[in-house]
């Protein structure tokens, strides 16, 4: 019988890093290219880490990485300033990974056309640097759709509808990716 | 040495719980970030040029008007009249109360103060050359075509202005 995996985090939190001071912010949103670099080194580590898990490899992350700064920097004229800044740019992360997702996914269907376990193939690149844990490790030799889900709801926190509208998928469809993800994971551990 | 299912399923548990949240990239990558990040416009300064070409247009066109040697001409000749002076700028109305707000935001920086009262004080004028001109010829041809632009002028003004405090404001993120 599965154990219930416990939440990491709540939806979106930003754990590690410290939340950048308003007048940081502010000034950023008024053009100081200074003070959004300031954002980027308290965030980085954070999106960077997102980015790697749901990506699997180095350079995509780092891709999905620079594009979330420079969205961020695009659209900081509408941060109205409820949620934390590091909510709001990790939520852009998300949603960069994640169209990237649909674009690979667009892409494969386009390819292969029926075959729906090309979705499902694990994408060649380098494994992360550095990383010791077997899991780490396990995470990325996952199925990409498996992948996300177990990162976005074991990791990060997103709830299944969540997830679901994300990802264009049914909420039954995430569950089952998770499920897959944890068997995998339990059975990559066992060995 | 195989596992039992309740000892992978706690090793994982415990794997998850322990992974870090964060990873600092390989290499920095400000410096990349930074060549694509395009200068920040503000309201004023994006608007400035449409707010500046629309009061050049509407000054050239009080010009021209006031230049024109008018003669009497019977009564319903011209046809119509042009418009009579638009509400929205008078002291008690809403959109005065709107610019009073960003003149005396403490979050606007002075240069966009600046621009804000210069491009105020370019309407006001014009606003009191056609009042005078309405007075004076107020069946002058191409005067109401002069009112609108004034009247797109002013909209344009207030939207900027409007916007500029929203942005100065934080709200609820949708």
């Amino acid at each position: 019988m599965e154990e219930t995996l416990p939440r990491m985090a709540s939806t979106c939190a930003s754990a590690d890093a410290p939340d950048a001071p308003d007048d940081l912010v502010q000034r950023a949103i008024r053009g100081d290219v200074t003070a959004f670099e300031t954002l980027y080194r308290l965030h980085v580590g954070h999106v960077y880490g997102l980015s790697l898990r749901l990506s699997g490899d180095t350079h995509s992350a780092e891709e999905c990485t620079q594009e979330t700064f420079v969205r961020a920097w695009q659209c900081l004229g509408r941060f109205r300033g409820e949620a934390a800044f590091g909510s709001w740019l990790y939520r852009i992360a998300v949603n960069v990974m994640l169209n990237r997702y649909r674009r690979e996914v667009r892409r494969t269907l386009l390819l292969v056309s029926t075959d729906t376990e090309e979705m499902e193939r694990v994408p060649g690149g380098n494994a992360p640097l550095g990383l010791a844990l077997d899991l780490e490790q396990a995470i990325l030799e996952l199925p990409l759709a498996a992948r996300m889900v177990f990162v976005l709801h074991e990791i990060e926190g997103y709830g299944h509808p969540e997830i679901a509208s994300l990802m264009h998928c049914a909420t039954g469809t995430s569950k089952a990716h998770l499920h897959r993800a944890r068997r995998r994971l339990q059975a990559r551990l066992r060995s | 040495m195989t596992r039992t299912p309740d000892e992978t399923g706690s090793r994982l548990v415990e794997a998850v719980q322990a992974a870090p949240r964060s990873q600092v990239p390989g290499r920095d990558l400000w410096p990349e970030i930074a060549g694509q990040l395009t200068p920040r416009k503000t309201g004023w300064t994006r608007s400035q040029p449409l707010i500046a070409a629309a009061v050049a247009c509407l000054a050239i066109g009080v010009w021209l008007v006031t230049s024109w040697q008018l003669s009497p001409e019977p009564p319903g000749i011209l046809g119509r009249r042009p418009a009579t002076r638009v509400q929205s700028m008078r002291p008690e109305s809403p959109s005065m109360a709107l610019i009073e707000r960003a003149l005396h935001d403490p979050a606007l920086p002075p240069s966009e103060r600046a621009v804000l009262v210069s491009n105020y004080r370019i309407l006001d004028h014009a606003q009191g050359a056609i009042d005078h001109l309405l007075a004076r010829h107020p069946d002058a041809p191409g005067l109401g075509g002069i009112v609108v632009q004034l009247e797109l002028a002013r909209a344009r003004f207030l939207s900027v202005v409007e916007e500029t405090q929203l942005q100065s404001n934080p709200r609820i993120l949708p």
